[in-house]
């Protein structure tokens, strides 16, 4: 038995703090990974897709996103299985009764505790949530179904494993061992936006096109292939994601190792397709500064698809280089004084007096550098 | 450094047509002295001109150097030093235009010349206007004073400024950026424009813009907040109702109501025997307490009527008894009462008969009195007739009497008698005849005699003659008067048949006496006939008179004549009062009587009632008695009276059975019961189809707005509220770090001037200090002189007199020199008809000072006030 095991789609996420170029690239680069991952059913011979929860990002969306949804879905020659999740709950006239009304043959909305047997001797147990939030774990309904005749059993379901990641109270909360319990020869599991696998036949495949900054998970979107056979389970991951996003953490120190940094992460990554959230932090000279200012504003932050710097940490300290530049300039040196006190002073508004040295500072340094 | 000029001449050059020349003008102070219109402030232009104008310009300023009327080259040659170097300057304008400059380092002619100028003495080179724009010459535009610019005390131009502040540069430590630090600042502004507002630092453009940003976006995120909510609303109505639903449509399917009906209906059953049977316990019951009811009832009117017969029997007897006792006191008073009738009849005629008398006696007493009052008026008539027969001769001599004016025409007429009577015997001739007789007079003989002769007589003369003797004609008219008024007299005398006069004043008098007697007898009259009320007679003789013939004496009647009667009217009153009170005591004692026998009467009747009531009482019960004894049932009543008893006693036991088995079968609780299970599932049944209603109409709406993508709508709003609250962040920061930068630069700019006006109040407190001691002066940022402070006012530059303002203007002046001096600038002071309105003293103190400067740089004076600054020392010229 080879299916398919993807979650977390969120379709219809606003992306709102994004421009809207980026918004609209973002939104669209979701519904094109349904299409990548049907055609990767066909290309690697899985006859199933299950999604194991969150297809969409709320339980009410928009209805182009449904039809985006369904129509994409309808078009590749595999069966696709949906579970609702805690972003897209199952109630009656929800979302999913106007997935239905617009479903094509080959999806199935698993609205039901109820197992389906998807092949000869292979059932599908789906475990779908009828609310947000439930304090129950939802794959208890497992012990109620009948799958007669069972060659493989393989469940379906979303939520967080007990006793793992968050402390205390968490919704949606599924027994680590549910697939012992169970009996389950898989657990294909959803909410996990990264891969992760808790045990050898349960797994958190990830959501197949990222949605957020997570620091250390640079990785683009995947789909786990999984190869079912009576005793072994075997787990491929497959790449789906088109956008990388990446979180960077960068002391820095000058302006030449900043721009190695820089030049290093392009090289490393397809700038076009990658989202920055680069985190400053950091002494460095105030002609530095402006330099790497430079840098950030008139190049990286047009190479990227989309640049989040946080530089609230970089302290630019002039040099007595830097002081006697100013200094040479009158009234200048002495307004330069002025805020250099605040900053001494540490004040309340000692941040902005620094933004404002590093202001006088750049203006300055544009009149030499015309004066040159 | 100092700048010496040495030579100045001009050619061409306004008034100066002709080549003219200064010449020997040396360091130190120079006086030039010369009268109005020489040319003095022509002089001071041309310096101007050749160092600051370019040779090429024509502006209106350089074509107004042309003489007028002429078209030609103003031009202007300069010799002067600057640091100890000679340097010879000649520049022509308009007319072949040049420059040419020679000094240390060699000659220098067009644009280089001008700017090795503008090198050597510091200024800019710029646009020249209508005028010398003092701002671009440095120095020497603030420090060579024209006569019109005397009076201001004007701040310094930028670049003067910045020389300055070079000069203080190692007392204050602070730098002046200028132009470059203008530039920033400008930048600064503009980039500060694009969040605030210059004035009044409102927000505009992005920082507005995020600012509505997030107003916009909050408004959405509410409206589709709330659409989502109402939708997510309408979930939860769904669902409870499809709970709701459930619920009830199990309760209607299991009934959990259907035994108790079932029971309920058994006993139903049960409870309507158990009444059935209660209705005949009921009749049966009634039916025996009547026959008893009846019984007794009989057997108790029975005894009550026995009762009431010996009642009625025992009055009647009481009664007849009594009224025999009262018979007899009725008979009795009866009697006295007739008695008691009969001495008030009695009392009664005696009564009628006392009062016959006294009346018939009082009517012929009073016949009499009237009778004798008649006769007194008839007596008082024939006195009133008597007095009146006493008027006729009164009235007689009344008549007789002569009028008043009779009385004096006649004293009148005898007066003028006697008058003409005298007169003519006064002047009458006297005649007299004596002896002869014969003679006649008048035909009369005449005797002898004398006599008057008044008027004409004839005497006939025995001889037949006739002597006639005529009097005088004043005689004769004597005679006539005195004729006249005898003959008046003698008519009135007659007339009023009175012998003379003497008599008709005694008539009068007789008639005035007659008269008074008169009036006394008409009151005599009056008096005699007085009123009489009682024969009802007015007063007067008329109606006495009327009265008496009306009323004639009759001859009295007889017995009017016998005497009295036996008993006067006195006697007969006191009878008349005493048979009125016996009268009245017998009237009195016959009501008495009667009053009371009826009294006695009275009491018979309530007895004799009684006695009737109870016979009639009797008769009733007799009747009664009769009837009750015919009863059926009256012959065997005290045999069957206590059966029927015992009879109802039993039946009553079997009703309270039958009672306590219908209230164990209440048969309307029940069916109340009943009746509630059966409205109670009606009701499901409503609330199933109510239920059914509201849920079809929930799917409708939810299946219409979810559709709709409220939820995700609402994500994207909250999604941007939240960019947009962060970009407000970061923009408002941005704005107030330019608003922090761009305050620091003002501070920084306020600060450095201080800097500089600090040093520069110094120096000139100490100039300003000679002439008005104790006086400090303060200067505004752009070194302009603001004010003074004297013992601690200060006092507003233009309030100050014009005087004190020109001294002030010079002073600052002297101080920038110094300072410039300092600096090493060329400095060189030219004063063009300074101090005009300094009093002596302030001039003597200005002048010192001005001496005092002389001995630092070249100072040339101009002026045209010979005796102010004869006796200054110094390099004195001719124009």
């Amino acid at each position: 038995m080879r299916f398919i095991h993807t979650a977390d789609w969120q379709l219809g996420k606003p992306f709102g703090r994004f421009d809207a170029e980026t918004r609209a690239a973002l939104t669209e680069a979701r519904f094109d990974v349904i299409d990548t991952l049907g055609r990767a059913a066909v290309e690697h011979g899985a006859g199933h897709i299950l999604v194991a929860g969150d297809v969409f990002d709320t339980e009410g969306p928009d209805e182009r996103t449904v039809v985006q949804a369904v129509t994409r879905m309808e078009r590749h020659a595999c069966r696709w299985w949906l579970l609702p999740g805690n972003h897209d709950f199952a109630r009656n006239g929800g979302i999913w009764d106007r997935v239905q009304r617009r479903a094509a043959a080959n999806v199935t909305v698993l609205t039901a505790p109820a197992a389906h047997e998807i092949a000869d001797g292979v059932w599908l147990l789906p475990a779908p949530l009828l609310h947000r939030h439930t304090l129950d774990d939802p794959t208890e309904v497992f012990a109620r179904m009948e799958t007669p005749g069972a060659r493989l059993r393989i469940g379906l379901a979303h939520g967080s494993i007990r006793g793992f990641g968050t402390q205390g109270e968490t919704k949606n909360m599924i027994a680590p061992d549910r697939a012992r319990l169970s009996n389950l020869d898989y657990l294909a599991l959803g909410d996990w936006h990264g891969t992760l696998q808790v045990d050898a036949r349960t797994w958190y495949c990830g959501t197949p096109e990222t949605d957020r900054f997570q620091p250390g998970r640079d990785e683009p979107g995947q789909a786990l292939l999984v190869d079912l056979m009576s005793g072994t389970t075997t787990v491929k991951p497959i790449p789906t994601g088109r956008f990388r996003w990446l979180s960077r953490d960068w002391p820095v120190a000058d302006a030449i190792g900043f721009t190695a940094l820089v030049d290093d992460l392009l090289a490393s990554c397809e700038p076009a397709a990658t989202l920055l959230r680069l985190t400053l932090s950091g002494v460095v000279p105030l002609t530095d500064r402006v330099a790497m200012l430079a840098r950030i504003e008139d190049d990286l932050t047009h190479r990227l698809r989309h640049l989040d710097v946080r530089d609230a940490d970089v302290v630019a300290r002039p040099t007595e280089e830097d002081l006697t530049a100013l200094s040479s300039e009158g009234m200048i040196g002495r307004a330069g004084a002025l805020l250099r006190a605040r900053i001494a002073d540490d004040g309340p508004d000692a941040p902005r007096a620094r933004r404002a040295l590093e202001r006088l500072f750049v203006e300055a340094l544009r009149e030499r550098g015309e004066a040159a | 450094m100092s700048l010496l000029i040495r030579r100045i001449a001009v050619e061409n050059f306004r008034k100066f047509r002709a080549p003219h020349e200064v010449a020997g003008l040396t360091g130190g102070l120079n006086i030039v002295i010369e009268p109005n219109e020489t040319g003095k402030s022509t002089l001071l232009e041309a310096v101007r001109a050749a160092l600051f104008l370019k040779h090429g310009s024509t502006t209106r300023l350089i074509r107004s150097f042309q003489p007028v009327g002429d078209n030609v080259g103003p031009q202007v040659a300069l010799d002067f030093d600057v640091a100890g170097a000679r340097w010879s300057l000649t520049k022509r304008f308009i007319k072949s235009a040049s420059v040419d400059l020679s000094g240390p380092t060699g000659r220098q002619q067009g644009e280089a010349a001008e700017q090795a100028l503008q090198a050597l003495l510091g200024f800019e080179a710029g646009q020249q206007g209508t005028g010398f724009d003092k701002a671009l010459h440095g120095a020497l535009g603030l420090l060579w004073v024209a006569q019109t610019d005397g009076l201001c005390v004007e701040a310094p131009g930028s670049s003067l400024r910045d020389l300055i502040g070079a000069t203080l540069e190692s007392e204050a430590g602070a730098l002046v950026g200028g132009a470059a630090f203008e530039r920033i600042r400008a930048r600064i502004d503009t980039q500060y424009a694009a969040y605030f507002t210059g004035r009044s630092g409102a927000p505009t453009q992005r920082l507005l813009a995020a600012q509505k940003r997030v107003a916009a976006a909050a408004e959405t995120l509410a409206e589709a907040e709330r659409r989502e909510g109402l939708l997510e609303a309408a979930f939860a109505d769904l669902d409870a109702a499809r709970r709701q639903l459930s619920t009830l449509r199990r309760e209607l399917e299991n009934d959990p109501d259907a035994a108790e009906r079932a029971g309920l209906l058994a006993r139903l059953e049960t409870a309507r025997g158990a009444a059935l049977q209660l209705a005949t316990r009921k009749a049966e019951a009634a039916a025996a307490a009547a026959r008893r009811d009846g019984l007794e009832d009989l057997a108790a009117r029975h005894t009550a009527a026995l009762e009431r017969q010996a009642g009625a029997q025992d009055r009647q007897q009481a009664a007849r008894a009594e009224l025999a006792d009262l018979s007899a006191g009725v008979e009795a008073a009866r009697a006295r009462a007739d008695t008691a009738r009969g001495a008030l009849a009695t009392a009664l005629s005696a009564r009628e008969a006392a009062r016959t008398a006294l009346a018939q006696a009082r009517a012929q007493d009073t016949a009499e009195r009237r009778r004798a009052q008649i006769a007194a008026a008839h007596e008082r008539l024939a006195h009133v007739a008597a007095l009146e027969a006493e008027r006729a001769p009164l009235d007689a001599t009344v008549r007789q009497a002569v009028p008043a004016q009779v009385l004096e025409d006649l004293t009148a007429a005898e007066r003028e008698v006697v008058r003409h009577r005298t007169l003519l015997e006064a002047d009458g001739t006297r005649v007299e005849l004596v002896g002869a007789g014969g003679v006649t007079k008048d035909g009369t003989p005449l005797e002898a005699g004398e006599w008057t002769l008044t008027r004409e007589t004839r005497l006939g003369l025995p001889g037949g003659g006739e002597l006639v003797l005529r009097p005088s004609q004043a005689l004769v008219g004597a005679q006539a008067a005195l004729d006249a008024a005898q003959a008046r007299c003698a008519a009135l005398l007659a007339q009023w048949q009175v012998s003379g006069l003497a008599e008709a004043q005694a008539r009068n008098d007789a008639a005035r006496e007659a008269s008074r007697a008169l009036e006394t007898l008409a009151a005599r009259v009056l008096a005699a006939a007085p009123a009489d009320r009682d024969l009802d007679l007015a007063a007067g003789p008329g109606p006495l008179r009327a009265f008496v013939a009306a009323h004639p004496l009759a001859a009295a009647p007889a017995e009017a004549h016998a005497p009295s009667p036996a008993r006067s009217l006195v006697e007969l009153e006191a009878e008349q009062d005493h048979t009125d009170a016996a009268f009245a005591r017998a009237e009195a004692q016959a009501r008495q009587a009667e009053d009371d026998a009826r009294e006695a009467e009275k009491a018979q009747t309530p007895l004799a009632i009684e006695e009737r009531t109870a016979a009639a009482d009797l008769a009733r019960v007799a009747e009664e008695l009769a009837l009750l004894t015919a009863h059926a049932d009256f012959t065997d009543l005290p045999e069957t009276l206590p059966a029927a008893r015992e009879a109802a006693a039993t039946a009553s036991l079997a009703l309270q059975q039958a009672q306590a088995n219908a209230r164990a079968f209440d048969e309307t609780a029940l069916t109340r019961r009943l009746d509630t299970l059966a409205a109670r599932r009606r009701a499901a049944e409503e609330s199933r189809a109510d239920l059914t209603t509201r849920i079809a109409r929930l799917e409708a709406q939810v299946e219409s707005d979810g559709g709709k993508g409220l939820a995700e709508h609402a994500a994207a709003a909250r999604e941007e509220d939240e960019a947009a609250r962060a970009a407000l962040v970061r923009i408002t920061e941005e704005a107030e770090t330019l608003k922090l930068l761009r305050e620091t630069l003002a501070e920084a700019q306020a600060e450095t001037a201080r800097s500089i006006t600090g040093p520069v109040a110094t120096r000139a407190a100490r100039h300003v200090g000679r002439i008005l001691p104790g006086a400090e002066p303060a200067f505004a940022d752009d070194l302009g002189l603001t004010a003074i402070r004297r013992v601690g006012v200060e006092e507003a530059c233009e309030q100050l007199s014009k005087g004190t303002q020109e001294q002030l203007a010079l002073l600052t002046r002297l101080s920038f020199a110094d300072m410039l001096l300092e600096e090493g600038r060329p400095v060189s002071l030219i004063l063009d008809d300074p101090l005009v309105y300094s009093d002596d003293v302030r001039l003597d103190a200005m002048t010192d000072l001005i001496l005092e400067a002389s001995e630092r740089m070249q100072v040339i004076l101009l002026t045209c006030r010979e005796r102010a600054f004869r006796h200054v020392e110094g390099n004195r010229l001719r124009m």
